[in-house]
């Protein structure tokens, strides 16, 4: 029997994802309601302390077209505030905060404990993130004015299409189609996440998407080490959006969870790479002839 | 030497979020997250 290893800290990770719930929706910090959190934590939730990242960039797309057509210079209209923290976070950390800080992404990992067995979604629909970040987050608003990723987002549906009419009646009266149509979107998202890996995660999130494009450049790097590793497929077991660690650590689909640095053979190592003697990377390619029943 | 990426995005970063801060685009964020989404709620 393979017993996994790997440094104390990582088995702390749901602990982490709760205590960053908890401080994006505690309410008491709500005087810093301009900040934008790294993960996905909707901020019409009445608990949320912050602002929703993904929420604020198609507000800024909306404002945009008009800023713009009042004949302000471009680089006033930009969203410089938003994408600079994104950028810093995704620049030091990759898709950590995935893995360890977002809500939605704790919430997948909570329900994805129903079954055990988890089916791993094709690899082209990972690219429906990109399309979505592009598209729903910068093109639809900037040119029909409304957020329409903000629309049909499951975490609006949950934190605030839930919360908010039970705690003020007086917003059930505006519940018509969209809301129900919201809440199915809420609930097939939900069932999802019974049956398959990371589903939001892999295919949907424009948020991680964003961070996806930071991860192999981040200054957080795992390692895989070829000659350490034996090939007994524990991580690819293990990995929560379902690649096999082994080609894919740190890569776009990777959410730097470091599951698979628990490798009870320690062939999977992480770290900050501060000097210019990097040693990320040190992945030598996977023997021919390995494959793993997954 | 190979080129630290994560060390010039990092730069880039901070001098973005420092423009856009002075900018005022905290408040432009913190005024957009104070009220009420509608679309999040789900209602129209
Ligand atoms: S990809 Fe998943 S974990 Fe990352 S921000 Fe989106 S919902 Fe959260
Ligand atoms: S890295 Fe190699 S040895 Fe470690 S869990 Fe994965 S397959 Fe097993
Ligand atoms: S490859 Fe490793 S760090 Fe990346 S998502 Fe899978 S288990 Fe997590």
């Amino acid at each position: 029997m393979k017993q996994p290893a790997g440094p104390r800290w990582l088995y702390y990770r749901g602990y982490v994802q709760f205590f960053s719930t908890l401080l994006a929706n505690s309410y008491f910090l709500r005087g810093l309601k301009g900040f934008c959190y790294p993960g996905l934590n909707c901020w019409s939730c009445p608990l949320a302390n912050f602002a929703c990242p993904i929420g604020a960039l198609q507000y800024s797309s909306i404002s945009a077209r008009g800023n713009l057509a009042n004949g302000k210079p471009l680089w006033s209209v930009l969203p410089l505030y938003v994408l600079g923290t994104l950028i810093l976070f995704a620049a030091l950390f990759g898709r950590m905060m995935c893995g360890w800080l977002c809500p939605f992404g704790w919430l997948q990992d909570l329900i994805g404990r129903l079954r055990r067995y988890k089916y791993k979604l094709p690899k082209w629909t990972g690219y429906i993130r990109y399309a979505i970040l592009i598209a729903g987050v910068f093109v639809i608003p900037y040119y029909t004015g409304e957020p329409w990723f903000t629309k049909l987002c499951p975490q609006g549906a949950l934190q605030g299409g839930i919360f908010q009419p039970l705690l003020h009646p007086e917003l059930r009266a505006g519940i018509q189609t969209m809301w129900y149509i919201k809440q199915g979107i809420l609930l097939a998202t939900l069932m999802a996440m019974v049956f398959i890996r990371r589903p939001f995660c892999v295919a949907i999130c424009p948020l991680g998407a964003f961070f996806s494009l930071f991860n192999r450049w981040s200054a957080w790097q795992i390692k895989y080490d070829a000659e350490a590793c034996t090939d007994c497929g524990w991580c690819v077991e293990h990995c929560p959006v379902g690649i096999d660690p082994r080609r894919e650590v740190n890569g776009a689909n990777c959410i730097s969870c470091l599951e698979c640095q628990k490798c009870p053979y320690g062939a999977i190592h992480s770290g900050l790479r501060w000097g210019p003697e990097s040693t990320a990377r040190l992945s030598k390619g996977v023997p021919s002839g390995s494959e793993v029943p997954s | 030497m190979k080129t630290r990426w994560w060390l010039i995005a990092t730069v880039v970063a901070g001098v973005m979020l420092g423009a856009g801060f002075y900018a005022g685009q905290w408040d432009t964020v913190k005024g957009w997250a104070q009220v009420l989404c509608t679309g999040c709620i789900g209602l129209y």
